[in-house]
């Protein structure tokens, strides 16, 4: 080509050759803007396909359900198991009822439950925190007792672990800003009801029969303060945790009611452990011309619904307080479809378990991610207008249940059959009947 | 003794008849067999809920003692001899050494253990009731005065209990079985070349261990209750009954069943009342006559003695009954 | 799956059972002593850590709370950041004391199981491990039944958790490593056939002229000093203990991983322990997969330790690892006097290392098998 345009020499002037530069400049020019054109364009157009795209994949998040993971901690063996295992009858309640409220209000979440037994142990409780956290979860409910508590407490705080224990009310955890969320309050106003309830039933010489251990000792000691403060004498008598029966301790019990002339016995016992008291007792004279007061421990047992246990209660007419709020609607109505399904009544602290789950579930919803801080966080706002089977469920600075009513307890024969009563109810410091 | 109560000395029977109940299976295995059989606890709480649950689902045929009784005690034998033809025997053939043979008695207490557990929550949700705080539905047709008390439980407890305990020593002392079972626990060899098979001896020594230990459970669900933890609760009580028999001699395992409820008990309410000692030290008090009796008189029996008391075993060395 | 944070919680615990095991090994395996009160020695430890620790914080600060209160578990929150030394000298101290404590308390009940005989040594240590445990429960100054907690971390200084229990779980197998080898050690010396003669037939070893009674108290301290370390070691992993952490069901669970790795055995100790810590949880991911069994899948879980170790020891009646009658290869290196040059020494140890790394290899490149 180079020899071509050496040896032949251009025919014409400058001008013919000028406007052929410039047709093909023109030409060339035009190729130019159109491809710059049309690859801006095609940008633009991939551009919006990565649009669409994006916009396609939030609008399948919005579809998908999103399933979240809450860890479980009960004790299902062990000296706790007999109300553990009703607990996880309850925690599966409590699961169905807040997917299926989810999903009838169309929101794209589910929750699944993971429940691992801890033994009743202290190491037990450790091992379940552990194992769940290593498979990723962020917030465990229970472990049940004090001591498993104070025994995940460092792990869950190093590693940002929620812990919600429906049951622990030791006054040694009441720490803020920590990870511990204990949904059950201290048993401090309980004691006062309790105290009132025996003061104004005329007992003025107690013998406080209670559990070795932090709940029982607390309990005790603000039992023994108020009662004594209104007058009474309080006498504190405490058995060992863990045994297999009671009967030996009882007829101490009884002995020392005839040899300080007691006119009252004020038991603070578990399920198991109050049954098994109350099942001796009812065989001993000087007992069952006592008076009996209880915490809510053996309310709800198959076994105080027993005749020969029954006819005792009404012998003696037994009381007890608990925790319940008067007139609430949720708990009836769970406490009556957790009889529909077991046969039975809600067992201690079921109103606790249940309210933990629903409080969790909508903490991670409020929320938004699957982080034991912000779930933290999103609890403190949940729980402050959640009014739930046990109650409202605002919590104090230190994470604890700050505010509960409590419900005056019997065992009374309702159409030949026995049943739990309420009878009465304590609230700002005053008791009402009926 | 006015600061004793009748009750006190009631519950002493009472406990210390379910004690020696628990223990004397427990003994009569570890003599025959060498075994010192962890299981044992599993063989009390399946007596107790096969009684439990019986009397409860058939109340029609089962709130008879008697019957329950019957049934529980196969039940107990079923597992017990099981128990041995699957992991004992097979680990004596291969010459395992004692404490293998207890530490494979523990595996199956952990299994035993959970599988009750199982079977109970089960069980629990068909018939919707409570089976982790059961008591037997038992028909009580008479009872006794004892003494001013009047509990029918206790009548037949006591009645029952005191029946399965002459029974125990008629076998072992009367039939020839009995003397079979003390000639394997003596010298296994010499028994087997004077003709006894050993492995017939032992499974019949399991059917009765394994009986007596279910129905020791089914009197401790009519004194108190059965929970599938209550066994392993009472364990080092009854085996410090066993203990202070010497693990070889039945009446002594009865005395010490009567030594630690007595110390449970009596000494209880003694200390409580004298010096104020908390209710919450009486499992110290089961301990502590137990270390007592042992630390004074140290039991010489089929575990042998020491080279220091060789005194004490000069005396020794045949059936303290 | 968080491996990292599995293998250094799993392996923490592995190394307390671990020291555990040793102890019992040593004392059951070697000298056939039966001690069923191991838990006692073990809470021995653990109270000696705690209450010291707390105690040493506390009046260094001027504050005089009881030990057990929610003042001291708020003040120990702050006080146990302030000062990384202190925390390390105070864990170190106790450690030792914990030894010291535990193995005298060993030492000492060895006077009464001499007169009852070898047979009934195990229910009398257990009693008085129980006696031990009631009474701590009773005790309130060293918490009742509320426990002890607060305790310093000996790192609570480090900010990222991960790092601070890496820190531990190292210092845990450093102790474990050397108790380890102490026992592999005193197992292959003189001594130690001292031990399995005791073991073998007491009365020979009397009439021979050997101290049976003395000797038995000696791997009575030694065991129960390894059990208090363990017991510190475990408080402070923690940071709260009760009284009923050390109940006799857990002296039974440390004899089952004795028996099951093989007794007289070291190394069986060790696989023993690993085993059964791994499956205890490992087998969460059980409760992950299933649900809604009919049979709870935790009864189903701890079902299965049960029939592991059964099976095992229908497998193999001596244990995993049968006892190794031949000197170990610590031994043979350091332990004998041989006219040995140190480069011929660290010879020996290459080849070795390198053998080990080879089998290693070649075991995780078949898939473990």
């Amino acid at each position: 080509m180079s020899t071509e345009a050496k040896e032949a020499k251009p025919s014409g002037g400058i001008l013919p050759r000028l406007l052929a530069a410039f047709v093909i400049g023109l030409i060339l020019g035009g190729i130019g803007v159109f491809a710059v054109q049309s690859s801006q364009s095609s940008a633009q157009l991939s551009a919006l396909q990565n649009k669409v795209q994006s916009l396609q994949a939030t609008v399948d998040a919005l579809n998908t359900t999103k399933v979240y993971t809450i860890g479980v901690s009960f004790p299902l063996t062990g000296e706790l198991s007999d109300v553990g295992n009703q607990w996880k009858t309850v925690a599966q309640m409590a699961l169905n009822d807040l997917n299926s409220e989810l999903a009838n209000e169309n929101v794209k979440v589910q929750f699944k439950l993971v429940i691992v037994d801890d033994k009743t142990q202290a190491q037990g409780a450790l091992t379940a925190v552990q194992s769940l956290a290593q498979q990723g979860i962020k917030v465990v409910i229970g472990p049940a007792a004090s001591s498993q508590v104070k025994a995940v407490k460092a792990y869950a705080d190093a590693n940002k672990i929620l812990i919600v224990s429906p049951s622990s009310t030791s006054p040694t955890l009441a720490i803020p800003n920590d990870f511990i969320i204990r949904t059950v309050g201290s048993d401090a106003v309980q004691a006062e009801a309790l105290a009132k309830l025996a003061f104004g039933q005329g007992a003025r010489n107690v013998i406080v029969f209670y559990r070795d251990d932090e709940y029982g000792q607390a309990f005790a000691q603000f039992f023994s303060n108020v009662f004594t403060s209104l007058g009474g004498k309080a006498t504190l008598t405490k058995y060992a945790t863990g045994l297999a029966d009671y009967a030996s301790e009882v007829a101490q019990l009884s002995s020392q009611v005839k040899s300080i002339g007691a006119d009252a016995v004020v038991m603070i016992s578990f399920d198991t452990d109050g049954a098994n008291i109350l099942g001796h007792a009812k065989d001993d004279s000087t007992l069952s011309s006592v008076k009996w007061f209880s915490s809510e421990g053996v309310h709800g047992t198959t076994q105080l619904l027993s005749p020969e246990i029954a006819t005792f209660i009404r012998k003696v007419n037994l009381l007890g307080t608990r925790p319940v709020f008067k007139e609430n609607p949720v708990y009836k109505d769970f406490a009556a479809r957790y009889k529909k399904l077991t046969g039975r009544d809600p067992p201690v602290f079921a109103a606790n378990v249940y309210d933990s789950i629903i409080l969790v579930g909508k903490a991670i919803l409020l929320a938004g991610k699957y982080d034991g801080e912000a779930i933290r966080a999103a609890m403190f706002k949940v729980a402050s207008n959640y009014y739930g089977a046990s109650g409202w469920c605002i919590l104090n600075d230190a994470g604890d249940r700050m505010y509960q009513d409590y419900a005056i307890w019997t065992v009374s024969s309702v159409n030949g059959t026995y049943e739990y009563q309420d009878i009465g109810s304590y609230s700002g410091g005053t008791i009402t009947w009926g | 003794m006015g600061l004793i109560d009748l009750n006190v000395i009631v519950n002493t029977i009472w406990i210390g008849l379910i004690y020696s109940l628990m223990a004397i299976p427990l003994t009569i295995s570890y003599k025959v067999t060498r075994v010192l059989n962890f299981a044992h606890t599993s063989l009390i709480t399946v007596g107790a809920y096969v009684a439990v649950i019986l009397s409860l689902v058939y109340p029609s045929l089962f709130s008879n003692i008697f019957l329950a009784l019957v049934v529980s005690f196969f039940a107990g034998s079923v597992v017990a001899i099981l128990n041995h033809k699957l992991v004992y025997r097979r680990l004596m053939d291969k010459e395992a050494s004692p404490v293998i043979l207890m530490i494979a008695s523990l595996g199956s207490w952990i299994f035993l253990k959970y599988l009750i557990y199982s079977i109970i929550s089960v069980v629990s949700k068909a018939i919707k009731k409570d089976l982790y705080f059961a008591v037997p539905n038992f028909n009580y047709t008479f009872n006794l005065n004892f003494l001013g008390v009047s509990n029918p439980a206790f009548a037949y407890s006591l009645v029952l209990g005191l029946s399965l305990v002459a029974f125990t020593f008629l076998i072992f002392y009367k039939t020839s079985f009995g003397k079979a079972m003390r000639a394997v626990a003596d010298n296994p060899q010499l028994a087997q070349i004077s003709g006894i098979s050993d492995e017939s001896v032992m499974t019949l020594t399991w059917l009765l261990s394994g009986g007596l230990a279910a129905v020791s459970g089914v009197f401790w669900a009519m004194f108190s209750y059965a929970s599938p933890e209550f066994a392993d609760s009472l364990v080092l009580q009854v085996f410090a009954a066993c203990v202070i028999g010497g693990i070889s001699s039945i009446s002594l395992t009865i005395f010490g069943g009567f030594i630690i409820a007595g110390a449970e008990n009596i000494l209880m309410t003694i200390l409580y009342t004298l010096v104020g000692l908390d209710l919450s030290f009486r499992p110290f008090l089961s301990f502590l006559t137990l270390l007592i009796v042992i630390l004074v008189r140290p039991p010489a029996g089929a575990a042998g003695g020491l080279p220091y008391r060789l005194k004490l075993r000069r005396r020794e060395s045949k059936w303290t009954s | 799956m968080d491996i990292i944070g599995f293998l250094i919680s799993w392996i923490t615990f592995f190394s307390i059972y671990s020291i555990l095991s040793i102890s019992l090994n040593l004392e059951a395996g070697y000298t056939g002593i039966s001690n069923f009160g191991k838990a006692a020695f073990y809470g021995i430890g653990a109270f000696i850590a705690a209450v010291v620790s707390l105690l040493v914080f506390l009046t260094l600060s001027g504050l005089s709370y009881p030990l057990y209160s929610l003042e001291t578990i708020v003040a120990m929150g702050t006080l146990s950041k302030q000062n990384p030394v202190l925390n390390i000298i105070v864990f170190l101290f106790t450690l030792t004391l914990a030894f010291v404590i535990s193995g005298v308390a060993g030492y000492l009940v060895s006077y009464p199981t001499l007169r009852v005989g070898p047979a009934f040594l195990g229910i009398t240590v257990l009693s008085f491990g129980e006696l031990l445990r009631i009474f701590l429960r009773n005790f309130q100054p060293t918490g009742g039944t509320y426990g002890l907690a607060g305790i310093p971390h000996p790192f609570a200084f480090v900010q990222d958790p991960t790092a601070r229990d890496l820190a531990f779980m190292l210092i845990a197998l450093t102790l474990l490593i050397a108790i380890y080898l102490f026992s592999e050690r005193l197992v292959n010396s003189p001594y130690g056939r001292l031990m399995k003669s005791v073991r073998e037939d007491e009365v020979a070893s009397l009439c021979l002229g050997k101290d049976v009674p003395k000797i038995k108290a000696q791997v009575l301290f030694i065991g129960s000093g390894m059990a208090g370390i363990a017991g510190a070691l475990l408080a402070y992993y923690m940071g709260s203990i009760n009284p009923d952490i050390f109940v006799p069901s857990l002296t039974f669970e440390v004899w089952a991983m004795v028996i099951f790795g093989g007794s007289a055995n070291n190394k069986g100790a060790l696989l023993g322990a690993g085993v059964i810590t791994f499956l205890n949880r490992a087998s969460v991911v059980l409760n992950f997969m299933f649900q809604n069994l009919p049979v709870d899948v935790n009864y189903i879980r701890w079902m299965l330790v049960g029939l592991l170790i059964v099976a095992t020891l229908l497998f193999k009646p001596e244990g995993l690892i049968p006892e190794d009658t031949r000197s170990s290869f610590v031994w043979s290196l350091f332990g004998e006097q041989k006219t040995v040059s140190f480069k011929e020494r660290t010879e020996e140890v290459r080849k070795r290392v390198k053998l080990y790394v080879k089998k290693l290899i070649s075991w995780f490149m078949m898939g473990g098998e």
